[in-house]
Parts: structure tokens; C-alpha cells; sequence
């Protein structure tokens, strides 16, 4: 499933001039297991950069 | 007497060292208690198995854990597991919730929305989080924003729990295919043509693209990506968790293309995770 993940983050990441991206992945986590800690991750990105 | 297998002994030293050491961590986090009830199952099969299957084999020594000892941290754990799976649940006097009904697909949806702590509708103007699978994580996205924000000492959110009111895959997915049939399109609607107004008529919602955020996981993940490349207009923040880009063959990535000239010079604010 990474292979599609990093393909969508690639086109977004060199198509959209005005786009500020990051891709975090959870390298021990599963499926379940890391969408917790990404929801940690991604509301930080969000309320550090809005 | 004969000594466990090296990997045995490990299995069992690491099942005891976190029951002893970390019974307060295990008790507020459910995850590690499945992780290390997990781990302690897998000790103790093993220890079975070797017992059982080979029994010239490998058995326990004084200094390490026998079989009676093992059953009983597994009970333990199994209760401490129990103990920790009480849902976590927002303060109930900041969540305000209603029932909207989608006029794009006739389903009705229960709607949660977290207030942040003094909550100034004269005064203040709020972005939002809207939330997939909201029934799921409502609470603790609210309990994560409200505390991130006041670490940061940032302006918290409203945060804006969107239940199953359809049939989640079908809400959640951009075509029709094996998994899902396709709904997206008509769920997009219902939150840019029913929800969205509803929200920032009756809260202190600052109405701006830039302060609304959608955020969801899994299928969820993947509507989070179908808004940004069909209804970019109506989000300018995404958080996209473990998003199934894989569907229907990778539908998405020819969505992004063919809306690519219309969405690429927006502002963006993408946070992509994965496991």
C-alpha cells in the first residue's frame, strides 16, 4: 500500500506551487495501530503551520 | 533440568518486564496493553508448544517464569486490558450535538462538535476540523487538538465529529468498485451544501477555506484525498491517514491529474501519514 501513498504525495508535492506537504510514517505501526499517533502528528503540522 | 530456548526466555522476560514495570503506562493506554497482552499470549504458546511438541526439550529453570506463573500475568493483563478500553469521553459541557439531514443522498447524519475552553462566539472566529469515522475518534482528536493548541499556545478549533449516517464505504469512496459503491461525490455535497453552512451559522466559524480542515483514515483517507483533487474549494487543510490511494486502482492519482490546472495554485496545507 506504500507504493500508492507515495505516489499521491510525490504528484502533490511537485505539482502544487503553493502547497506546504509532509509525509510521516510510522515504521513499527500497523494499519491501526498508527492512526493515532499520525492524528498527533498531523494536527501538530497543522496548528504549527496554518 | 534442561533451560528454555533462547527465544522462549526472551518472549518471557519481556512479558514480565512490562507487566511489572509498566502496569501505570499499561493502564492509560489500550494499545500497549493489547501489545504486550499480545506479546504474553505468544510466550506462552510458545512455551506450550515446546512442552507439548518436543517435550525432551526445552523447560523453564527456577530463575525463570514457569507455565502457572505465566497464566497468571496473562490474567492480570487481560484485566488491565479490560481496565483501560473505558472510552475516553470529551467534557460532555463543551460538545454540542444535532441531527442534519443530506439532501444529496437522503441520509441523516449525527453531528458532534467540540468547543474549545472559553469559547467566545462574540469575539472569536474558529476554524474547524471536520472529522471521518467521527464516532470512532471524536473524542480524542478533540482531546489532542485542545491540548496541542494550548502547548503551541495557538488558537484551539472547532472540531466537528461527521457520524455514519450512509453506509461509511460508500460515503468514503470515489467510485464504484469491488469495495465500495462510489458515494463521494454525493457526501461531498451534503458537507459543502448542508453541513458546512449549518456549522458556520450556528457557531463562531471563521468561514474562510484556509480555517477548515478534513481529516479522516483509511477509506476516510481516501475521501480526505478525493475533497482536495474534487472539492478543493471548500478545504484548505488536509490530514490524510493511511488514505487507501489503492482503491479501484488507484483511482485517485488520475483525479488529481484531471483536476491538477484547477486546484495548483492554492494554498495547501497537506499532512499525509502512514503505518
Amino acid at each position: 500500500m506504500l507504493a500508492p501513498y507515495q505516489a499521491f504525495y510525490n504528484r502533490l508535492k511537485d505539482n502544487y506551487p503553493s502547497i506546504k506537504i509532509t509525509s510521516h510514517i510510522e515504521p513499527h505501526l500497523d494499519h491501526m495501530g498508527s492512526e493515532k499517533p499520525n492524528i498527533i502528528e498531523g494536527l501538530n503540522f497543522y496548528f504549527k503551520n496554518r | 533440568m534442561k533451560t528454555a530456548s533462547p527465544l522462549v526466555a526472551e518472549q518471557i522476560v519481556h512479558a514480565r518486564l512490562a507487566c511489572v514495570k509498566h502496569v501505570p503506562v499499561v493502564l492509560q493506554n489500550p494499545e500497549i496493553a493489547l501489545a504486550v497482552l499480545r506479546a504474553t499470549v505468544q510466550a506462552l504458546a510458545a512455551n506450550y508448544l515446546n512442552s507439548r511438541f518436543f517435550g525432551s526439550g526445552y523447560y523453564l529453570n527456577q530463575k525463570q517464569l514457569n507455565s502457572k506463573e505465566m497464566k497468571n500475568i496473562l490474567l492480570i493483563l487481560v484485566i488491565l486490558f479490560l481496565a483501560s478500553c473505558k472510552k475516553e469521553e470529551f467534557n460532555p459541557n463543551l460538545t454540542k450535538e444535532f441531527s442534519i439531514h443530506a439532501s444529496s443522498n437522503g441520509a441523516n447524519y449525527d453531528i458532534k462538535v467540540a468547543l474549545p475552553e472559553n469559547y467566545n462566539p462574540e469575539a472569536t472566529q474558529y476554524s474547524t476540523i471536520y472529522l471521518l469515522d467521527g464516532e470512532e475518534i471524536f473524542s480524542f482528536v478533540a482531546e489532542k487538538s485542545k491540548k496541542i493548541s494550548s502547548d503551541l499556545s495557538v488558537l484551539n478549533a472547532l472540531v466537528i465529529s461527521i457520524s455514519y449516517g450512509n453506509d461509511r464505504v460508500n460515503d468514503y469512496t470515489p467510485s464504484k468498485a469491488s469495495e465500495g459503491d462510489g458515494g463521494a461525490e454525493n457526501f461531498a455535497l451534503f458537507i459543502k451544501n448542508d453541513l458546512i453552512p449549518r456549522i458556520e451559522s450556528d457557531f463562531a466559524a471563521d468561514t474562510s477555506r484556509r480555517s477548515r480542515v478534513i481529516l479522516g483514515h483509511s477509506f476516510g483517507g481516501l475521501f480526505a484525498a478525493y475533497a482536495f483533487t474534487n472539492h478543493n474549494s471548500d478545504f484548505g487543510n488536509y490530514i490524510m491517514l493511511s488514505p487507501s490511494i489503492w482503491y479501484d486502482n488507484e483511482i485517485m492519482l488520475r483525479l488529481e491529474q484531471e483536476n491538477r490546472n484547477t486546484n495548483k495554485y492554492n494554498d495547501q496545507l497537506v499532512f499525509m501519514g502512514i503505518g
